[in-house]
């Protein structure tokens, strides 16, 4: 089941960076919700996208996705570094 | 009133908060208000002005099992890196200040109205979470020079 979910989460970022350069001329700042490496929708939230997901799909096979190329800041924290934080 | 209060610990901000997954309901028409289930455990968080979004600690994560939903390129002082995304409800733990008497009373959790969208760092001995400025934006925070601080909840 974890492998999965880890598997729909990792297809769909891959795919989804892939649609981004055409989905921030589109809907910069929106929030895709993926299935299946597909685009499913664009939503103004990522809550309204994760319950269309949820109610769509069920828990775990899907995935929200910001369209945004910009990354968060957590400032100072060093705890946050090193690889493998997916 | 409700009111998180606490003091600097090693001139950080700690306070205790609840964290669980965020399952919809699809019972009603739309989900509005998410809802915890009895016992929320408690988890000590550090508040950080300078966090844009609101942290779980991989054991904070694993204890709920969380599921992610999501990716996101994160940076830091040192470096970028791609985390992962997680859906739960949030509150905190805190106390109701009875306005007339000036008394605090009891230990009372206040749930946020909306899902929190957060993501994983790494285990560390000093707490659980942080709670970013995503969270914090929506209260008004005081801090003393005594090292006592509150987050006013309404």
């Amino acid at each position: 089941m974890i492998q999965h979910i880890d598997t729909e989460v990792d297809t769909n970022f891959s795919a989804f960076n892939s649609m981004l350069p055409d989905l921030l001329q589109k809907a910069p700042g929106k929030y895709a919700l993926l299935h299946r490496k597909e685009l499913v929708g664009l939503f103004d939230t990522s809550v309204g996208a994760f319950i269309e997901g949820a109610k769509r799909f069920g828990e775990g096979a899907f995935s929200v996705q910001e369209v945004t190329q910009q990354a968060d800041n957590l400032g100072f924290y060093s705890y946050a570094g090193g690889a493998g934080q997916a | 009133m409700l009111v998180v209060r606490g003091k600097l610990d090693n001139r950080q901000a700690i306070v205790n908060i609840g964290v669980q997954r965020f399952t919809p309901n699809f019972a009603g028409v739309e989900q509005t208000t998410p809802a915890s289930s009895m016992p929320i455990a408690s988890y000590r968080a550090l508040l950080d002005t300078g966090a844009q979004r609101t942290c779980l600690t991989y054991r904070t994560i694993a204890a709920e099992n969380l599921r992610r939903h999501g990716k996101k390129f994160i940076k830091n002082v040192h470096d970028e890196n791609v985390h992962s995304l997680f859906m739960v409800t949030f509150g905190f733990w805190c106390s109701e200040l009875e306005t007339m008497g000036a008394q605090e009373s009891g230990n009372s959790y206040f749930g946020l109205e909306e899902p929190v969208e957060v993501i994983n760092i790494a285990d560390n001995d000093r707490f659980d979470a942080i709670v970013g400025m995503d969270v914090l934006g929506m209260f008004d925070v005081d801090f003393a020079r005594t090292g006592e601080f509150q987050i006013k909840l309404g």
